[in-house]
Formats: C-alpha cells, structure tokens, sequence
C-alpha cells in the first residue's frame, strides 16, 4: 500500500471510531450497557488501526526519498570534505608564516648576538615543522 | 618599500578581481542560513518527537476511557510504529540540517582563522631588513598580505559551494516536500486521534448525550446546568425521601466537577491546539531552507551578482520567530498524561 493510499485508509479507519464512538453514546444513553461496551472496544480497535496506518503512511513517505537522502548524505560528505581540506591548507599556510616568522626571529637574535634567543626560536621552529 | 606595497595593492586588485568570477556564491549568506538551522535541530526533534509522545498520550486517554480494556494492546505493541516513524522523521530532519550546516562549514562559518600570523611576519621582517616603514605602513602590508590569503581560499570555498548546492538542490526540495508533508498529514491526523481520546474521555463536559462528538462543540457552562439540573429532577423523582436541602447540596458537588473537568478539558484541548501551531512553524522554517538554498542555485546557475544576501537575509530574518514558535509549542506544556 502506497503512503497516500495509507493516509486515506488512516482518515477513513478515524472516521469510523467516530461512528462508533457515536454508537457507544447511544447505546449508554439507551442503558445498554453491553452493546455500549462492544462499541467501545470497536473505538479503540479502530483508533489504533487508524494510528498504525498513520504511522506506517509516514515510513512509506520516506522510503519514497531514499534516494534523495542518499545523495544528500553523499554531498555532505563531499562539502565536509572540502571543508576539511581548505581548513588543513589554511592550516598550513598559518604553519609556514610562523616558521619564516622565527626564521626572520632566529636571524635577528644571531645577528644581535642573542644566543638564548636564537636558540628559543631555533626549537619553535622544529617543533612548528614537525 | 613603497614598491613593495604597490606590488601588494596591485595582487590584491588582481585577486579581488579573481574573486569576482564567484561573487556570485554569497559566503555570508551561507554561513547565516547554517547557523540558523543549527541552533534548530532541537526544535525539529520536539516536533519529530511528539508523533510518538502523542501516540502515547492518546493511548493512556483511550485506556483511561474503555469501558473495558480486554481488547487494548500494551503500550510497546500500539505505539511501536508511531515509535519508529517517529525515529525516521528526525533521521530525516538531520539529514537536512547537517546538510545546511556542512554548508556553513564549507563557507567559512567554524573558521578559527583570522589574520594566518601574518601581520607577525611583516613585523619581523621590518625588523630585521630595518626599512624604516612606520607602524600604519606595516599594518597596511600586512592587512593586504592577509587579504589576498583569505580571498585565495575564498574563492576555493565559493568554487566547491558552487559544485556542490546546484547538485543537491532537487534533492532538498523533494525532502523537505515529504517532510512538510509528515508533518501537516500525518502530524496533523494524530493529533486529531489524541484529541478525539481526550474528548473521549471528557465525554460528559464536550459532548451532549447521544450527539456526535465531531466536531466537538462543547456546551456552555449554562447548558451543564440545565441539565445537571434536569438529571437531578429525575433522580429526586425515584426517591422516596425528599429533602430539597439535600438536592441543592448535591447540584453544587456536581457543578463543582462538571467546571473542573471543562477547565481541565480546556487546558488539554488547548495543550493539542499550541502543538497544531508548531506545525505551521515547522513548514514555515522548512521553506525558508528550501526558498534560501534556491537562491544561492538561482544566483549560481545563472551567474548573476543579484543582491543575493538581502534576500537571503530575508528569509532568514523569519527563520528564528519559526523556531521560536515551535520551541513555545512545546515549552507550554508538557505531556499530560
């Protein structure tokens, strides 16, 4: 059963417990207690038919767009992975603006004879380049 | 120096100019809609949520009501479809949202970048070459050196966002097409079963005896009274002792119960009502991913430099009282039962 078949079969089982539920009322009205309790369980048979049509009118609605929610799940990915590459190349221009930063540092530190200085930048550029 | 900051306002004229060709693909509008629809996954998964939590406030109305509960399934059995309908509907609403939010992240929206530790280079080397260039000239070098970097992997972001959206473009419309509908029929349809469980239950205070309980109309408090007062007419007619202190004592317990229960009945009926709202908000926040991301293919597709961000801005500027609405659907209330 398609989902729009679902929907209807739904509305038409809710239209139904109305009618029984109308019944019910009726046969208490009446003090006809017996047939007023075998309409009540008619309400609730046909009320929980009506949800699990619902229900399943939902699952089938979306089992019509796997395909669509598969290739959006795909372009995720792939705008995820783009994302995760212009980020690590970023990255690594923010990494290599920091070693020539220290090279330019360690140059300035040797030249003024500052040698714990030199040093100092020495190891931050190791560690920036390993 | 003065020629070195010549070369850099020519690249930058040059890569401003490069980036021209995708101006078209509005960075900022992307990163707005994105952090938009974040903040609103959690109002999704109330709504998501509730076509469970409705099935089971339905199910404790009807078993409350039965006459006899013989044929009631347990919870576990009634519930279980709606259960998982209700799972697949958010698996689907985050499909679309981290969709959206991949997009952000793509234009640049979780980027911690900021100047790359240029400005600190330029320092440096100043100091070291001793070029006598004065802090603004520094700080102009270094805000041009930052630009160009930053628009090189602009026009990275824009040239993937351009790929990718006029891909995915269809795709989002037929989902969110499915979700709306989800929500307006099959949200809508059991709220409607809940309602007609609770207007069960309160029989006595909705519906006059014998009439149809659809539509509801519920009587006014002066109807109650006629006929509570005409039920105890009928009883004090099959005592055998009359005693009309007694009578009167016994009407004002039965309007006592008969206001309370329509107060009660009322605030039920009215908690379904608040939920019926966050459906129109739902839809409505939908369309303005779906209205958003088909301007950002219109303006890809066709190429144009439309104002792209004031109509996306547009939209956006209704996505959060949407939200908002839905989130105060919720918040109200809580299950009843």
């Amino acid at each position: 059963m398609n989902a729009a078949l679902n929907d209807q079969v739904a509305i038409a089982f809710k239209k139904a417990s109305d009618a029984a539920f109308s019944l019910e009322q009726a046969f208490e009205e009446n003090g006809d207690m017996a047939n007023a309790a075998r309409a009540d369980d008619a309400v609730n048979e046909l009320m929980q038919a009506a949800t699990d049509a619902n229900a399943q009118s939902v699952t089938q609605k979306l089992s019509t767009t796997q395909a669509d929610k598969q290739i959006l799940q795909q372009l995720t990915d792939k705008v995820n992975a783009a994302a995760g590459q212009i980020a690590a190349s970023e990255a690594q221009v923010q990494k290599w603006v920091g070693v020539a930063t220290n090279a330019t540092q360690l140059v300035a530190s040797v030249a003024s004879g500052n040698l714990g200085g030199a040093i100092g930048k020495a190891q931050t550029i190791v560690r920036l380049l390993s | 120096m003065a020629g070195a900051l010549k070369a850099f306002l020519c690249i930058t004229v040059l890569v401003t100019a490069l980036t021209g060709c995708r101006q078209n693909v509005d960075l900022s509008a992307v990163q707005a809609l994105a952090q938009e629809v974040g903040s609103s996954s959690d109002s999704f998964a109330m709504l998501a949520n509730d076509f469970y939590g409705s099935c089971v406030r339905q199910y404790n109305w009807r078993w409350s009501a039965a006459l006899s509960r013989a044929k009631i399934e347990p919870i576990s059995q009634a519930c279980a479809a709606s259960q998982n309908a209700s799972q697949q509907w958010q698996d689907a609403n985050l499909i679309v949202i981290e969709y959206v939010q991949a997009l952000g992240s793509l234009a640049g929206g979780g980027d911690s970048q900021t100047d790359f530790g240029i400005p600190g280079l330029v320092q440096s080397i100043n100091g070291v070459t001793n070029s006598g260039l004065n802090q603004a000239q520094t700080k102009a070098i270094s805000d041009a050196a930052t630009s160009i970097v930053t628009d090189i992997f602009n026009i990275r972001r824009r040239n993937e966002l351009a790929t990718y959206i006029p891909q995915a473009n269809t795709h989002i419309s037929n989902l969110i097409d499915t979700l709306e509908q989800i929500a307006r029929t099959n949200y809508g349809l059991q709220l409607d079963l809940e309602q007609e469980s609770i207007d069960h239950f309160f029989v006595a205070v909705v519906a006059p005896p014998g009439a149809a309980p659809q539509p509801v109309s519920a009587p006014t408090i002066e109807e109650l009274h006629r006929r509570l007062n005409e039920s105890l007419k009928r009883r004090a007619s099959n005592r055998v002792m009359r005693n009309a202190l007694f009578d009167r004592a016994i009407l004002d317990i039965d309007r006592v119960q008969v206001l309370t229960l329509r107060r009660e009945y009322e605030k039920e009926r009215s908690a379904t009502d608040e939920r019926r709202k966050a459906i129109a908000a739902y839809v409505g926040a939908l369309e303005t991913i779906r209205g958003v991301h088909e301007q950002l293919t219109a303006s890809i597709t066709s190429n144009s430099q439309g104002d792209v961000r004031r109509i996306v801005q547009a939209y956006i500027d209704e996505y959060g009282p949407q939200v908002h609405a839905i989130q105060a659907a919720f918040a109200s209330r809580g299950p009843t039962q």
